[in-house]
């Protein structure tokens, strides 16, 4: 079974983190992906830029248009997504658990969305 | 496939000798460097990979084990740049950081103290659980194997590796940060430092289940790290919890029967004492108790050494003993403690001191599911030559424990009161 993880994050509350907390923060992430890709069912793995920098592209009135920014007006929006290969769903959310933004950043809006992908 | 030569098989042995000796400290150093459990673990396996690859080549450095810690470090180093696009956002807030602000600091060989102490004390952190200090103290400190741990405790190796894992987690996400307490928390974190080493040595002597050979290496371990902290906190407290666990392992062998039936104090094969750690326990519990007031631990090596003293001559000073009591009970008091004093009291003043004051124990309603309690009260029935109490007593004992061999040794003591009573 494999199953997309999208990593949430809180924008606003992120970038007013001052910044050399966020090099502690980046080595803490850093420190705990260690465990979580020695579970051997990490496939694949990214960060993204800023939703700012994120394209909508959708019909409107019948026209294909292309907007500034995410496609939902959430204050958490996805900050990486990673793929899990795993036996069953249990396991899934086990190693999913190991993630950084599972366990910790509760103050930054941090987690995970885990959705089995279509066989 | 790539054969390996004389130089690279040389390289081998002494890296693997320095693991052998140095690991601990080594990967302590590391961890102080990088913060991290984890991220110094990696970065050790890399930097043994690297040495492996270059020093048949390159020559050995002059000071291999400094080499392999900077080398561990700049990877950490390179692999935190490589792999953080992961956390773009982040990365690119460290990024902009000052060079002064590195994400890490940089190896000073020629200021190389030793980390070890900040190691032990993040293992036995309070907020985590007694398991995990255990489990962890063993994996990091004493370098045991995850697999090794498992079959000490009779648990599953993914639990144990769970438990590390989880551990770690919660001392990265909590912030426990890796330092030796300041004073004023001091003696209260190496109180719970001091318990971790006893438990860890007393499930090594006492427990009989398991694999003997991991039980022992358990007992070793406890001493081993014992020694470690006499050598880096000379407080009397570890002295003397070194001194006790000495005591304790010098009549290892003495203590049982082959087929791990428990041999009273006063019945062991003295030959089989190990008379030099005995020496040295004494000295340890000695130095322990000349400097001030001795803490529990201290008093009960003191105990121990009281006991020995009295099989090894005949005659034990049950006054000394009930006083060591006195001691631990006016600063640490506990039912155990009370019932030990009580035992000791039987001794010194007869069967009735001790069963007046196991009863009022009992009436208060305390140690009525401790099984020593109930047996150390058959023990006082017994003297009195009063069979029938004493195997009820017995038999209560045998209802409250789990442990196989004093399971038998209560069971032999019914037996053979109700031959007595049979006469």
């Amino acid at each position: 079974m494999k199953f997309l993880c999208l990593g949430y994050l809180n924008e606003a509350a992120f970038s007013a983190v001052p910044e050399s907390a966020r090099a502690e923060i980046l080595k803490t992430c850093f420190a705990q992906c260690v465990p979580f890709r020695a579970t051997g069912m990490v496939a694949a793995e990214e960060g993204l830029l800023a939703s700012n920098t994120a394209k909508t592209i959708k019909q409107r009135g019948g026209k294909t248009t292309v907007t500034d920014g995410p496609f939902l007006d959430t204050k958490e929006q996805i900050g990486s997504f990673f793929i899990i290969e795993a036996d069953t769903l249990e396991q899934a959310i086990e190693a999913a658990s190991l993630h950084p933004a599972a366990l910790m950043g509760e103050e930054y809006g941090f987690g995970i969305e885990l959705r089995q992908i279509q066989e | 496939m790539k054969r390996n030569g004389p130089e690279e098989n040389a390289v081998a042995g002494l890296i693997a000798e320095i693991i052998r000796t140095d690991h601990a400290r080594i990967l302590a150093t590391l961890i102080r460097l990088l913060g991290d459990f984890d991220l110094a673990e990696d970065a050790l396996q890399n930097a043994v990979a690297t040495a492996l690859e270059t020093w048949p080549a390159n020559g050995v450095p002059a000071n291999p084990r400094s080499w392999l810690i900077s080398t561990g470090r700049n990877k950490a180093v390179d692999a935190i740049r490589k792999e953080s696009r992961t956390f773009a956002a982040l990365y690119q807030a460290a990024q902009q950081l000052p060079a002064s602000q590195e994400l890490f600091p940089a190896f000073d060989a020629n200021n190389w103290g030793d980390d070890r102490l900040q190691l032990i004390f993040t293992c036995c952190h309070p907020l985590l659980s007694t398991e995990a200090q255990i489990a962890l103290t063993l994996r990091e400190v004493c370098g045991l194997t995850t697999d090794e741990i498992a079959r000490a405790f009779l648990c599953s190796n993914t639990t144990i590796a769970q438990r590390i894992v989880r551990a770690k987690a919660k001392i990265r996400t909590k912030n426990i940060r890796y330092e030796v307490p300041d004073e004023d928390a001091l003696p209260g974190r190496l109180q719970s430092v001091l318990q971790i080493t006893y438990l860890l040595f007393n499930e090594g002597y006492y427990a009989t289940s398991g694999a003997s050979l991991t039980r022992l290496k358990l007992s070793a371990e406890a001493i081993r790290l014992g020694r470690l902290l006499v050598e880096l906190i000379p407080e009397p407290e570890v002295k003397g919890l070194l001194g006790l666990m000495l005591l304790n392992e010098a009549r290892r062998d003495a203590r049982a029967t082959a087929e791990g039936d428990i041999i009273l104090l006063s019945d062991q094969d003295q030959q089989l004492w190990d008379k030099q750690v005995i020496l040295q326990g004494i000295a340890f519990t000695t130095e322990a108790l000349s400097s001030g007031e001795p803490g529990p631990i201290t008093l009960q090596a003191a105990i121990a050494a009281t006991h020995i003293a009295g099989a090894m001559s005949g005659i034990t000073d049950w006054d000394k003993i009930i006083e060591l009591y006195n001691q631990i009970a006016a600063s640490n008091p506990s039912p155990i403690v009370a019932l030990n004093r009580a035992a000791a009291i039987s001794m010194r003043d007869g069967p009735f001191a001790g069963l007046a004051l196991i009863d009022v124990m009992f009436n208060a309603g305390e140690l009525l599911g401790y099984s020593l309690a109930h047996s150390t009260m058959a023990d006082c029935y017994r003297r009195l030559q009063q069979y029938a109490q004493a195997k009820e007593c017995y038999l209560a004992a045998l209802k409250h424990t789990e442990q196989a061999a004093e399971q038998r040794f209560l069971e032999k003591r019914i037996q053979e009161m109700s031959r007595l009573l049979a006469e």
